[in-house]
């Protein structure tokens, strides 16, 4: 099948046809199994890795939760029958197993043991070295020594693609099978660009931040930011928002975040360190961390980003652990 | 009228621990008896527990998903057609299940977990695919899945729009191509 058909399958799906191109379109469909095959597969393709793309983070906080319950329940519960039918056949296989589970278990606990220890030495040795202080509860710093330290150098990335090595940028009526190489610049805006998807808004969206979400949610950034600065965080409803913790540091979160869509990660970054200083809870503060590396990433601040990621890397949020140690490793190729 | 245990599937989609503590704790058991039985470890069920579970989440996320019979039941289900395909991929001598529970279930539930992971192995067969697109090829697919419009992508690349588009659709050809002449691509019914 030869890429025009390819367009046509693009703009039928996008909308982008008239009325009669849209009615012959379905007709040739109607008529032709292999076109209603690769709008199909076309169709699918695009919405399954739309969803995916959007869904890593939420998805690998489950992960992470589902992978803690598992090992509470599946590691420990091998002692109990989980019903009590067939119980004779049961109780040899039971015993077979419950023996494997003992070394197992034994050979676990030493793994665990010897983890901690590394740990501990890894953290005593990194707290020594870094400035900055993890928070009590182990997760990545409280104070911003790291973050909002003065930067003396500039990064190579700052800097406009080297002389000597002249792109050639295809135009729109190009036949070139290659992406030209991008300038160091661009590879930055394309790091923050895969990387930054706006977080979606708290599940509980009542409260004095209820428009703001709903500006936020339809994309409309400015009028979110706009509605939060006009919002009395101070207000006491009920449920979650009564926690103004909770609400000043979504304040701080959503704003930044709407700033970072608006290409303006200047203004984010005081945001996402008032929304850090607030000391919210875990997994909302990591997140923080998250998006306050994305914006000097996305200012051209690599130094600063590498190290907050660094911090994420360490800390015992599993799911932004992956996507940091990932992020760190372009960031490599970047500068 | 929805099943009672529709409120695990929300426990999922919302991430809610105390629910979902409630769910490993009423049907893990059974799941993990089931992959013993059958050549398994209880690394092996904790595994396939959690990816049944995860699969389940992502069917609710992106449409609407109604339990229409127990969770126990469909949970079940899901677990043994995924253990059976581990089993079959480990070349286990032994793919057939010894169940540990029957259940009567109707049509619906059972049309739902083959959908289920249908699906799943649709999905492994399209990142395989598209792993092995070239890394051009990739990254512009991979930037305009994230739902920007085509004019940024273009910015982003430093492309022109009309290169990015023309770009975007001899990939997608190329990937359809390669999704459709994989071996699994009639046995997954698109």
């Amino acid at each position: 099948m030869d890429e025009n058909l390819f367009e046509k399958i693009e703009e039928y799906l996008n909308g982008d046809t008239s009325s009669e191109e849209k009615l012959r379109f379905e007709t040739e469909m109607a008529k032709s199994e292999e076109l209603n095959l690769a709008v199909t597969i076309y169709k699918r393709v695009e919405t399954d890795m739309r969803y995916k793309l959007k869904n890593t983070i939420d998805e690998s906080l489950l992960k992470e939760t589902l992978e803690g319950l598992g090992n509470q329940y599946f590691q420990n519960a091998n002692k109990e029958f989980p019903f009590e039918h067939n119980k004779s056949v049961q109780k040899n296989e039971h015993k077979a197993t419950t023996i494997k589970m003992k070394i197992w278990v034994k050979a676990s606990v030493a793994a665990v043991f010897i983890g901690i220890v590394g740990l501990g030495i890894a953290f005593y040795v990194n707290s020594n070295k870094q400035t900055t202080q993890l928070a009590a509860n182990g997760e990545i710093a409280d104070t911003l020594t790291i973050a909002s330290a003065p930067d003396t150098s500039l990064t190579k990335s700052d800097l406009p693609a080297q002389a000597g090595k002249p792109e050639v940028l295809p135009t729109g009526g190009s036949n070139s099978n290659r992406l030209p190489i991008k300038n160091k610049r661009k590879n930055r805006a394309t790091l923050f660009a895969e990387n930054f998807k706006p977080d979606q808004v708290p599940v509980i969206k009542n409260g004095p931040l209820q428009t703001a979400f709903a500006q936020y949610e339809n994309k409309k950034y400015a009028d979110a930011i706009a509605a939060i600065d006009g919002a009395d965080v101070n207000i006491v409803t009920r449920g979650e928002e009564t926690d103004l913790v909770v609400i000043s540091f979504y304040a701080s979160y959503y704003k930044a975040l709407s700033y970072m869509a608006l290409n303006d990660g200047e203004k984010a970054i005081p945001e996402l360190e008032k929304a850090i200083a607030l000391h919210a809870p875990g997994k909302l503060k990591t997140k923080a961390y998250w998006y306050l590396s994305l914006a000097f990433i996305q200012t051209g601040d690599l130094i600063k980003a590498e190290k907050l990621l660094k911090q994420i890397e360490q800390g015992k949020t599993k799911a932004y652990k992956t996507v940091a140690s990932k992020l760190i490793d372009e960031l490599k190729d970047t500068k | 009228m929805l099943h009672p245990d529709q409120r695990y599937i929300d426990a999922l989609v919302n991430n809610d621990t105390i629910v979902l503590h409630e769910l490993y704790q009423k049907y893990s058991g059974k799941i993990k008896w089931l992959v013993l039985k059958n050549s398994g470890t209880a690394s092996d069920a904790a595994d396939i527990f959690q990816e049944a579970l995860l699969s389940i989440y992502n069917k609710a996320k992106t449409q609407a998903f109604i339990l229409t019979c127990p969770l126990d039941a469909f949970l079940y289900l899901v677990c043994k057609n995924k253990w059976m395909n581990e089993l079959s991929k480990r070349k286990s001598p032994r793919v057939t299940i010894d169940d540990v529970a029957v259940y009567n279930l109707g049509e619906d539930p059972i049309k739902q977990v083959e959908e289920l992971i249908l699906n799943e192995q649709r999905n492994d067969l399209l990142n395989k695919k598209i792993a092995e697109l070239g890394e051009n090829c990739r990254q512009l697919l991979r930037l305009s899945w994230t739902g920007k419009p085509m004019e940024e992508v273009a910015n982003i690349l430093n492309v022109s729009y009309g290169y990015v588009r023309k770009k975007k659709c001899e990939c997608m050809a190329k990937l359809t191509a390669m999704i459709k002449q994989s071996d699994q691509f009639n046995s997954l019914k698109w």
